[in-house]
């Protein structure tokens, strides 16, 4: 008797086939590379961000566009006018990945940010946008995935959830709460039977435009990551692999479960 | 595209159970597998699920003559290695009167047993395959921990402290050969309760949980997970799709690892 199921053998080139995906964050770094990865995997894409969103990341997937929402996510009006939008076009909802993050208002250098100097409009900006964010995402999307029996949703958390950031202690405790209302939702999930995965994704520092001013200009070369075992940053396209890990039937027994993706950073 | 196209890999414990749904798995995908164990399978029920080219070789995860025999087999037959899946692991719960392994009357054979098999052949698998890794120019290992190295499980106190060693040593083999300029990654899955002859021996008693009771009620989803479901997880790690993942436990446990804290 063959233990490969029939769904594990065979091509595996579309692994989102026939799901409905909503990705906040989605104009830059790791929220567009996951739409890319998303829609080559054959996905159904609506893509949200309060900025702009480029044609070639909405078109990346080659056949069918993903579709663009400007969307808040510290706004639950506007995580309803997303989830109408979705009933919409697709009248479905499997994953949600929620991906819009900020470290400073406004962006940029990370500056003022410790504890002594930190001011409470910024410290409560940056749970607004993160934890807000996640919150009401999870909120919004679980009754639409019950409705489609089921899904995923993946948080973006980050190294920094775990260890001491002392430079950006708002950025830090946002992205503890993210792990932590991860955990919560995939019991809640659990509890209530309703065939919804809910996992965080931690990664390291990536070259996004998020850590340009930590990272440097991208080029990779690894003198810059001396602190970083693999000795380099990684790539948006390297954590987006991980988001569809998480968020496919790849995953289907892990749930309340957190992946590093550092390059070994978190184990310094 | 098959995600393991042109690799090579070697799983311990590939017998039965989640290195069983492992090799056959990664040969779907289109690896090259090797699997070994102490226990013997049909030839031709292991080519049939891991393909004609699959070997499988008799080996005791604590040999370690044995081990360099294996992989200097490998590297030879097939110009090199890429994959080792470090599955091979015991309980100390078989047989007819297993020992006790409670905190006030655990013996030290049964503890040198179970953390031999699991964290010692875990420790002799990266060792020998990291210069073959090394020559190949690249490697990825995962190695089974398990949901038993994060919570306190008085039944199963020498499993629970292999696994325990497993997750450490994957951080130290990781951090290792990334500050060595080694391309090679090193990543455990921490299953939870999975449906193998571990959990439930053929003709005994389902294993108790850490809460002293057998079944699923401790796990959230409320059902054992199956072998292929903890493989899956393990290909992610093992393909170039985990190209920046090192170092890292990855829980596959029905949402045990929500309910504790670690």
């Amino acid at each position: 008797m063959s233990l490969v199921e029939p769904e594990a053998t065979g091509a595996d080139d579309d692994r989102l086939a026939g799901r409905v995906a909503i990705v906040t964050g989605a104009a830059s770094g790791i929220g567009a590379a996951t739409v890319a990865l998303f829609l080559r995997e054959g996905a159904r894409v609506i893509a949200t961000d309060v900025r702009a969103i480029a044609d070639d990341v909405l078109n990346a997937g080659g056949s069918t566009p993903a579709v663009a929402v400007r969307h808040d996510v510290a706004s639950e009006r506007e995580w309803r006018n997303v989830m109408i939008r979705t009933r919409e076009e697709f009248d479905r909802l499997d994953i949600l990945v929620n991906c819009a993050g900020i470290n400073v208002p406004g962006g940029g250098e990370p500056e003022g940010q410790d504890i002594e100097n930190v001011s409470v409009d910024d410290f409560r900006a940056v749970q607004a946008v993160n934890v807000e964010g996640t919150m009401l995402g999870c909120k919004q999307a679980i009754p639409m995935m019950v409705e489609s029996g089921g899904g995923a949703i993946v948080n973006v958390s980050s190294v920094a959830g775990w260890v001491g950031v002392p430079s950006a202690v708002s950025y830090g405790a946002s992205k503890a709460a993210v792990w932590q209302i991860t955990k919560s939702v995939a019991l809640h999930c659990a509890r209530a039977k309703n065939n919804i995965r809910c996992n965080s994704i931690h990664p390291g520092g990536i070259h996004t435009p998020m850590f340009v001013p930590m990272t440097g200009d991208g080029d990779g070369d690894g003198a810059d990551a001396p602190h970083v075992p693999m000795q380099r940053y990684g790539e948006p396209s390297e954590v987006a692999a991980a988001i569809l890990f998480l968020a496919g039937d790849d995953a289907s027994y892990v749930t309340g479960s957190s992946l590093t993706v550092d390059g070994g950073l978190s184990i310094t | 595209m098959a995600r393991l196209e042109g690799k090579v890999a070697i799983v311990t414990g590939a017998a039965s159970g989640i290195g069983r749904a492992t090799a056959s798995l990664f040969a779907a995908h289109g690896a090259q597998v090797i699997g070994t164990d102490v226990s013997y399978i049909d030839d031709d029920e292991w080519q049939c699920d891991c393909g004609k080219t699959a070997l499988f070789r008799h080996h005791d995860v604590c040999d370690e003559a044995r081990w360099t025999e294996v992989v200097k087999e490998v590297v030879t037959v097939f110009g090199g290695l890429d994959i080792l899946v470090n599955c091979a692991g015991v309980n100390g719960a078989g047989g007819e009167d297993p020992p006790p392994q409670e905190p006030d009357v655990i013996g030290l054979d049964i503890w040198r047993k179970v953390n031999c098999i699991n964290a010692g052949g875990t420790m002799l698998g990266c060792r020998t395959v990291i210069p073959a890794m090394r020559e190949n120019g690249k490697g990825a290992i995962v190695n089974i921990s398990s949901i038993a190295a994060q919570k306190g499980w008085p039944a199963r106190t020498a499993y629970g402290t292999s696994k325990a060693a497993v997750l450490q040593y994957t951080r130290s083999v990781a951090r290792h050969c990334a500050q060595q300029g080694w391309n090679i990654r090193c990543n455990a899955v921490l299953p939870g309760p999975i449906d193998t002859p571990m959990i439930k021996p053929p003709g005994g008693r389902p294993l108790a949980g850490g809460d002293g009771r057998a079944g699923t009620d401790h796990v959230p989803i409320k059902r054992y997970g199956s072998p292929m479901e903890v493989a899956r997880p393990m290909l992610f790690l093992a393909s170039d799709e985990a190209s920046y993942v090192t170092g890292a436990g990855l829980n596959v446990d029905g949402g045990i690892a929500a309910v504790t804290a670690d």
